[in-house]
């Protein structure tokens, strides 16, 4: 009896391809507002820098312990994580003077730690005006961006702690310490 | 605005090819294109004569923060057409390491693209995907309203688009945006080989009139025109694959009507 190779080829095909699903492809996905399947808002978007094996206490708060619950828990929160950010500065500051880049690159990732967490859970910076938080963001500003690049770190407040005349180099060394320590 | 996200994890299946030549198809016929090239390999940069090795700014930096480096500062004409590049740099290969820690790290294309569009306006922004499903690629489906999928006719075509379900379906857990498939595009087909046509049959079957009609077979003065710098549409008007492009373009703007 003569094999129709290309019926048997057709027919594991079909029974590969069976194996195989492609329904988000074919009907297309939404999770944007408005639409059938929104997200909710905690999980969006996820920061993934949280499980750092050395947050400073101040920074592991909101992402290591149950949600707060209230309005004043948020704040509370919110407001110690403002505070983290401006000690995190002071350090950065003080490692600068005294030419200590490790110490430099130490205070730069916990900055950039606290920036993380107040960018997923405050991103407008609204919560920490409204406790009157030193460090808060002006409004109509959002928190700077975490400063992983040298082209972040210049356009970070933080880098005019760096003193006048910091070279590329200078930034390098210090995001270099930073990754080192997150 | 029509974003398209030219989208396979496989390499080598004409995701490069398929950008620059359906891209130079619609600036020719009006449509004001943008070409992004997202892939650390810069074949799209390098494809449409960009050096991107002596570029001072390229895509990663606008990835970076757009602020500072805004897309529309890093923009190459491309021929006398409404075609303009953002080209892609070998070290967009660093951005998966430096945006990690960034809680908007998936999202920096799209705001990058929501800034150019205060300033300049743009029919159709075609993104070259790379061979990966990593930052990069979720940067480029959070930014598109459209996937083009090109797959060579083989077995595999099935797996991959397997993967890419999976990998969507898994960033609808995360992230907001919102994507439909423009089409799947069957490319390096060829010509009389029944393999390739009992595969592409399975192909259609499963993805019905999504799969273009438009097949673009093998054709050598792709390679050339690629190495002159220049699309094949521009570089050899009769050339079979200048031809598949058109073709596709017209069907591109057929669906999209």
């Amino acid at each position: 009896m003569r094999v129709d190779k290309s019926a048997n080829l057709r027919d594991r095909l079909r029974k590969g391809a069976d194996a195989f699903s492609f329904d988000a492809l074919l009907q297309g996905v939404s999770t944007l507002e408005g639409d059938t399947k929104p997200v909710e808002p905690e999980t969006l978007p996820t920061n993934q820098s949280a499980a750092s094996p050395k947050p400073p206490p101040w920074a592991v708060l909101p992402a290591t312990s149950p949600a707060p619950t209230s309005g004043e828990q948020w704040r509370a929160a919110i407001e110690g994580l403002a505070q983290g950010l401006m000690e995190s500065a002071a350090q950065f500051g003080a490692a600068a003077e005294e030419g200590d880049i490790a110490g430099q690159g130490q205070a730069l990732a916990d900055a950039n730690r606290v920036l993380e967490l107040l960018g997923s859970v405050d991103p407008v910076g609204a919560v920490a005006r409204s406790v009157g938080a030193p460090s808060a963001p002006p409004d109509g500003r959002r928190w700077p961006e975490p400063a992983w690049s040298i082209s972040a770190l210049a356009a970070s407040p933080l880098s005019a702690l760096t003193g006048p005349g910091a070279t590329v180099a200078h930034l390098d060394a210090i995001l270099e310490a930073a990754r080192a320590a997150r | 605005m029509k974003i398209v996200a030219i989208v396979n994890q496989k390499g080598g299946v004409a995701k490069t090819t398929t950008t620059a030549n359906l891209g130079a198809c619609l600036a020719e016929r009006g449509r004001r294109t943008l070409l992004i090239d997202l892939d650390p390999q810069a074949n799209l940069t390098l494809g449409l004569g960009v050096e991107w090795y002596n570029l001072n700014a390229a895509l990663q930096h606008v990835l970076y923060d757009h602020e500072q480096t805004p897309l529309a500062s890093i923009l190459h004409q491309v021929a006398d057409l409404p075609l303009m590049l953002a080209p892609g740099h070998l070290d967009l290969a660093h951005c998966e390491s430096v945006l990690l820690p960034a809680a908007d790290k998936a999202y920096r294309l799209r705001n990058a693209l929501e800034e150019l569009q205060k300033v300049d306006e743009y029919d159709w922004v075609l993104i070259d995907c790379p061979p990966s499903l990593g930052t990069l690629t979720q940067n480029a489906i959070v930014a598109c309203s459209h996937l083009l999928i090109p797959t060579e006719p083989k077995y595999y075509a099935f797996a991959g688009m397997d993967t890419l379900n999976k990998m969507i379906l898994d960033l609808t857990k995360s992230l907001r945006f919102r994507v439909e498939l423009l089409g799947v595009l069957l490319t390096m087909v060829e010509r009389g080989t029944k393999l390739h046509q009992t595969i592409a049959t399975e192909i259609r079957e499963r993805f019905g009139d999504k799969v273009f009609q438009t097949v673009v077979y093998k054709n050598v003065r792709v390679s050339e025109s690629e190495i002159e710098g220049v699309p094949i549409a521009l570089f050899d008007r009769r050339a079979s694959g200048a031809q598949n492009y058109e073709s596709l373009a017209e069907e591109v703007l057929s669906r999209a009507s």
